[in-house]
């Protein structure tokens, strides 16, 4: 079996505490199956994904990332899912601009009862970056690459 | 200039003016920061001062005194920039606006003049600039010296301005600012994503496009940090990126598009054609003015409107 063919996408998940990691949540309580090439990071609001999270990821090896949130007017903080509207509108067309295909990066507003649709949204993603291929663009992974010490330790 | 300039010295107004004054070679001028009103008289004004001079102010915000510093229309959104970012009070601050025809790149000047000339006076015609110089009048024509950014000016009169020192200028209909943006949009991703990772390829990391900038005043600055460090220290084509992308990230919506981080770059990695995009779609989507041309209209990703556009559900 060659390599390729051993392939599998990495897609990171950053997920709002609120609503898309309930939603993902209840995805697994009603034993929905999705894509294991998921990797959930739970975060207090869509609002604070920074895209260096975004950009760190891509270096690191992810083949798509996936920014989800509480839909605009429903909010644990009132206002940070449309913060995280305007920022990722323009983030995703920069990425295009400088040459990303704009399917690494998908934003999808995923509410606590929406199990279904998180596990359909990471389906289609899974399904749209196998078929892309993985990400070369900003990956830093050298053979023997050892990581740059993180902070985190 | 000379006499406004004076005049606040002398009514001690204010402290400091800053403006220009006669560089090395005809095609520069530097920064002057006249305090005695004997020194006036080395402030300039010609189509050479194409350095904005408002992020100085930085300086001196801590000052007893008043400064005094003179903006073209680019340079007044930067101020408006700083005011905004409470970098600067207003009312310690005299604007002396200058209303522009446009400025001179030094890069097309210097093919043009002899080393050592010495401008007398310079004016600027519809056609051409014309200098006066001890050997004669020189004429440097318009489609071949005038700045990148001045071809499509939005503000040639100061936004904001205590006295102007000419009359305002009309702005042209300004329909085509984003003709290179569009074009390198128009073209398919790999030639998008060649193109871009050939210049930050070439970047040094000198970060001399954020000293100049005058939408980055943070205390610390996020590509100084070590703790956690978003950007290693490693020059490679993947930091690079990640430099200029997060960058671009951190003016978007408060970058007022006045090319300073264009002109700095040692190795002329076309910044503003990276953050132009920003600012276009900026505009595009949310409606906003470029940024700094408005006091009151705050910087678009620092807020929210319900209506906004939705791609996400």
């Amino acid at each position: 079996m060659s390599l390729d063919s051993q392939w599998e996408p990495k897609i990171v998940g950053f997920c709002c505490n609120w609503c898309s990691y309930a939603g993902a949540d209840l995805a697994g309580l009603n034993r929905l199956s999705y894509s294991p090439t998921v990797r959930i990071v739970r975060v207090p609001c869509s609002g604070r994904v920074n895209p260096a999270f975004i950009i760190r990821a891509f270096q690191r090896g992810a083949d798509a990332v996936l920014v989800s949130g509480c839909h605009p007017g429903d909010c644990h903080y009132v206002s940070g899912n449309y913060h995280a509207r305007r920022r990722f509108l323009v983030f995703k067309r920069l990425l295009e601009y400088v040459g990303f295909e704009g399917e690494r990066l998908q934003v999808r507003w995923i509410s606590g009862s929406e199990g279904a649709k998180f596990a359909q949204t990471v389906d289609e993603l899974d399904r749209k970056i196998k078929a892309l291929g993985p990400n070369k663009k900003m990956r830093q992974e050298p053979p023997g690459f050892s990581g740059v010490k993180d902070h985190e330790g | 200039m000379r006499e406004t300039a004076r005049q606040l010295l002398r009514e001690r107004e204010v402290g400091l003016v800053i403006g220009y004054a006669a560089g090395s070679e005809a095609y520069w001028v530097t920064p002057a920061f006249i305090k005695e009103e004997a020194q006036a008289d080395r402030l300039v004004w010609n189509p050479f001062c194409v350095n904005s001079l408002a992020k100085y102010l930085i300086n001196y915000h801590h000052e007893p005194y008043k400064v005094a510093v003179v903006v073209k229309g680019c340079d007044s959104r930067a101020l408006v920039r700083l005011l905004q970012d409470n970098q600067v009070q207003r009312e310690k601050v005299v604007v002396i606006g200058i209303p522009c025809l446009g400025v001179v790149d030094a890069k097309a000047a210097a093919l043009k003049i002899a080393p050592g000339t010495r401008i007398l006076g310079a004016s600027v015609t519809d056609g051409e600039f014309l200098l006066q110089t001890e050997s004669g009048t020189l004429s440097l024509p318009r489609g071949e010296a005038l700045c990148a950014k001045c071809r499509y000016c939005e503000n040639p009169t100061p936004v904001l301005a205590d006295t102007l020192l000419a009359e305002e200028v009309a702005a042209e209909p300004a329909a085509n600012i984003y003709a290179e943006v569009r074009e390198v949009e128009s073209w398919p991703r790999e030639k998008r994503s060649a193109f871009w990772d050939g210049h930050f390829q070439r970047c040094l990391r000198c970060y001399a496009c954020r000293n100049i900038c005058p939408a980055c005043t943070c205390r610390e600055c996020v590509f100084d940090q070590t703790d956690p460090c978003w950007v290693a220290k490693a020059h490679n084509l993947s930091e690079n990126t990640a430099f200029h992308l997060i960058r671009a990230m951190h003016v978007a919506g408060r970058c007022v598009d006045c090319g300073e981080c264009e002109r700095a770059c040692p190795v002329n990695i076309p910044l503003r054609l990276l953050n132009q995009k920003v600012i276009k779609d900026i505009k595009e989507l949310f409606g906003v003015s470029t940024p700094g041309s408005r006091l009151d209209e705050m910087p678009a990703l620092g807020m929210f409107a319900t209506e906004d556009p939705d791609e996400f559900n």
